[in-house]
């Protein structure tokens, strides 16, 4: 946005600016998608951080009472952390697993099948430049970051920029193995996604019930320390406790007597 | 083991089910797919605030005074997490929108179709984590929620009481 408004407004001193609107374009080119790691650390610091302080400073409720509301967020950022992540990151494991296994395949369609697709494709890749010793070592090293990462934009246009050099009378095959590669990725994408949804609102009522059950307990754990430093900072003075008549007449005979109580 | 396979025959048919072959036939269209990711995130935050809502209110160890706030704050939270996030997603995922920004941001790279599409869809995804996630779930909807439940729990504060009134008629 910044770019924008910088390109736009300043006539003066174009090299710069463009410059700048040059460097900033190419950065978002190179980025490679979002990741899910950063999608969950996103998520988890604006639960547990920015949304109860947004409730503190915006809410005009007795102290007490807000705070209450607010902490809310950061048991559930918490729970959400600990219990729905992982389920979800084994539960796509485990659908990605089971796909790759021909566990999704029918009789007519294997779209799920990445692992399948991807073998097709690379025995055909690799017949195809059986004596170019560059392109088959690129082949290799694009084939290792699919194997640690995954298929990503970057693989995708390393495997395009190759099937165009690749002889004239492979390039249909591999133009069509690369299709089937590519949409069996992107099918087993879409298919982890919606189901780890359902997943998640399967989970949701558990959350919900925990998050019930440990935020009052947190929160009265929270409010005896407070109670206690505050005692700590302001010790109340002693209170002399009520007597009866009948008792203060004994304790005035009683100092008569010479006696102490 | 039984068990597993009998998972694993529930999902294979789930993934293999019209609806689904369909709907993920459908996600080849950006737009399609940008709203639904919105909408089951949508769906699941209405779930878990009405789930929230109704845990409070049935909680015995939440003390009395709070409860009442606790839960208008996750009624109030839920409704507005819902109409802030499906309108600032809508907007964010509009397709002439990022057209026009991509096209003033990244126009050093039109002549490089290839980087210029990775360049926007880089945009997209990050323009929709900060806008429809950060910024309309996490600030506006507690912003917005707070001023409701404020104005619902101090709604008579400013109307006379009918006694005064009375009295000062009279």
């Amino acid at each position: 946005m910044r770019a924008a408004g910088i390109n736009n407004s300043i006539p003066f001193n174009g090299k710069g600016a463009a410059g700048f609107q040059k460097k900033f374009a190419n950065t978002f080119a190179k980025i490679d998608g979002i990741g899910e790691g950063a999608s969950i650390a996103f998520d988890f610091l604006g639960k547990a951080l920015v949304v109860p302080a947004v409730i503190m400073i915006s809410s005009k409720e007795p102290k007490e009472k807000k705070e209450y509301s607010a902490f809310k967020n950061p048991v559930a950022a918490v729970l959400q952390l600990a219990l729905e992540v992982p389920i979800l990151f084994f539960g796509s494991a485990a659908i990605e697993k089971a796909a790759n296994t021909g566990k999704f395949d029918t009789e007519t369609s294997n779209r799920y099948n990445e692992k399948l697709h991807k073998d097709i494709f690379v025995k055909e890749l690799q017949n195809s430049f059986t004596n170019d010793e560059n392109n088959i070592k690129q082949i290799n090293e694009t084939l290792n970051t699919v194997d640690k990462k995954g298929l990503s934009r970057k693989e995708i246009e390393t495997f395009e920029d190759l099937i165009k050099t690749a002889p004239v009378d492979k390039k249909d095959i591999l133009e069509k193995t690369f299709s089937e590669y590519k949409n069996a990725h992107t099918n087993l994408y879409h298919l982890k996604n919606r189901l780890c949804f359902a997943f998640a609102i399967i989970l949701t009522p558990l959350i919900c019930y925990l998050e019930n059950k440990l935020h009052p307990i947190i929160m009265d754990k929270i409010y005896e320390e407070e109670h206690r430093i505050e005692e700590k900072k302001h010790p109340k003075a002693k209170i002399i406790s009520p007597v009866s008549i009948d008792t203060f007449i004994q304790n005035l005979k009683n100092i008569n007597k010479g006696g102490r109580r | 083991m039984k068990i597993t396979n009998a998972f694993t025959n529930v999902m294979s048919k789930a993934a293999n089910s019209d609806f689904m072959v369909n709907h993920i036939k459908k996600c080849d269209n950006a737009k399609f797919l940008a709203r639904t990711l919105l909408l089951t995130s949508v769906a699941k935050d209405v779930f878990a605030y009405g789930l929230r809502v109704h845990n409070t209110l049935t909680n015995d160890s939440i003390p009395e005074d709070k409860k009442q706030f606790s839960a208008d704050m996750d009624m109030a939270s839920g409704i507005t997490t819902a109409i802030v996030q499906i309108g600032t997603g809508f907007l964010v995922s509009s397709e002439k929108l990022q057209n026009g920004i991509s096209n003033k941001l990244f126009k050093s790279l039109k002549n490089d179709p290839r980087a210029f599409g990775a360049a926007k869809a880089s945009f997209s995804a990050i323009s929709t984590m900060v806008f429809a996630t950060l910024l309309a779930k996490r600030i506006l909807t507690p912003l917005i929620a707070t001023k409701i439940v404020y104005r619902k729990e101090h709604k008579n504060d400013s109307k006379p009481d009918k006694t005064t009134a009375l009295n000062t008629k009279a």
